[in-house]
């Protein structure tokens, strides 16, 4: 070691001092060091059980705010036979064109899109132009932290068993909050929202017992996993006949009728 | 080399060095560290053919790993070593993001942020996230070079330094 140099040019007296005056220097760091990985160590055994505290607290969270009790659960009638969306319009089976939609009802951009195109959406729906399945889905909880996405997507199932899917998806995206991450509330998801969809009386009442005992809780969590593992990551995403269009395309549109939206979508699937 | 034979200059400089890249990646991992599946998704959104248990092991460690590395540069506590680490997590984050940008996938990075897939009509920013690694790269292999740094833990456990020693020059 460097630090030698100096002493070895002295008498060996000065010598053993030396050496003895370093060993206890060695010993002292030695304990220093010993310290210090151990503060180290705790706080890592620390930090890392806090989060993975945390995590399970939140999992267990989402858990009960979302599945609730073991109740039956329904299946709503117009759900795709592989689970991964709600067919709006099944009298358009047979039409040329199919648009796949994919939303989640925290997301921003796809709100930009129902307030720009919902209205031609609702148009090209009504005249069986294309057939039309929404894919609702739920992944923003993990990004916001809270359960709203998957909430709203259970109202929306709830909704499609009394034939009012499209209005109450109508509806969440209106009243979409301008800030990211506030959500939603019981209150609106089970009643107003409702209400402004056009669902009334009984089917209010069927509704409501529907959505506040998550009946269509394991519809929501399994059209987000089957959507997710098929690769469509990010929301809003459209497909047209598989196809999938840049929502740059859609925005760049001149107009925002019905019919320059789908000339847009016939375009992208190569039928014009 | 002993570590002390460091300059009085470069010992400064590498406090600053160990400091930028140590608060960087503790900052990092601060965020990500209270939604540990948020950081699975920024992961996942990289579409590395991967296992899912791998994405799920590196989406929660990674925030851990971060703060620790983080917190001991800043401290300076095994510098020379976990400044090593921390230069080879920035080359692996800027293969990340390379290779994100060369696949033409349109993500957050997930460095700073929640990350994951970006919506439409907002474009990422691979060059600045890949020109701010390398910059903190740069602080890293400095750290490596010069690992002995003003205000450090390691000084700490060194002990006085040679210089410091008030013992006088023996006569010769």
């Amino acid at each position: 070691m460097a630090k030698n140099t100096k002493a070895n040019n002295t008498n060996g007296h000065m010598n053993r001092r030396e050496i003895l005056r370093q060993q206890q220097a060695a010993q002292a760091r030695r304990k220093r060091t010993i310290t210090v990985v151990c503060i180290a160590l705790a706080v890592v055994v620390v930090i890392a059980a806090v989060a993975l505290i945390v995590t399970h607290v939140n999992s267990v969270n989402h858990q009960k705010n979302t599945a609730g009790a073991a109740t039956a659960q329904i299946k709503p009638p117009d759900l795709t036979s592989d689970g991964t969306a709600i067919i709006v319009n099944p009298a358009a089976k047979d039409a040329a064109l199919t648009i796949d939609v994919h939303e989640d009802f925290q997301c921003p951009i796809c709100k930009s899109f129902e307030d720009t195109f919902g209205s031609a959406m609702n148009q090209i729906i009504d005249n069986n132009q294309a057939l039309v399945r929404y894919h609702v889905r739920s992944f923003l909880d993990i990004n916001e932290n809270n359960d709203w996405s998957n909430l709203a997507a259970q109202g929306a199932m709830c909704a499609d068993t009394v034939g009012k899917f499209k209005p109450y998806h109508d509806t969440v995206f209106a009243n979409q909050p301008a800030v990211e991450g506030t959500g939603y509330t019981n209150q609106e998801l089970s009643t107003t929202f409702a209400q402004q969809a056009g669902i009334t009386g009984d089917d209010l009442t069927k509704f409501q017992a529907c959505y506040n005992n998550h009946q269509t809780s394991q519809v929501v969590s399994t059209m987000e996993s089957l959507n997710m593992s098929a690769g469509v990551q990010g929301t809003p995403a459209f497909f047209v006949n598989g196809k999938s269009i840049d929502l740059q395309t859609l925005a760049g549109l001149k107009s925002n009728d019905a019919a320059t939206l789908l000339a847009a979508f016939q375009k992208a699937a190569g039928l014009s | 080399m002993h570590p002390r034979s460091a300059t009085a200059w470069q010992t400064w400089v590498t406090l600053v060095a160990r400091v930028i890249i140590g608060a960087s990646l503790l900052y990092a991992g601060l965020l990500k560290i209270g939604n540990l599946p948020k950081s699975v998704t920024a992961v996942r959104a990289y579409e590395l053919p991967w296992p899912d248990w791998m994405i799920h092991a590196i989406g929660y460690s990674l925030p851990i790993i971060e703060i620790v590395l983080g917190a001991a540069l800043i401290v300076g506590l095994f510098t020379r070593w976990m400044a090593v680490l921390g230069a080879l997590a920035m080359i692996v984050y800027i293969i990340g993001i390379a290779s994100a940008w060369a696949r033409g996938l349109d993500i957050d990075c997930g460095c700073f942020t929640p990350g994951g897939a970006l919506p439409p009509g907002q474009e990422p920013k691979y060059l600045e996230d890949i020109l701010r690694d390398i910059g903190f790269l740069i602080c890293g292999v400095w750290t490596v070079l010069f690992p002995d740094g003003r205000f450090s833990v390691d000084r700490w456990i060194a002990g006085p330094a040679p210089d410091d020693d008030p013992e006088p020059e023996p006569a010769s």
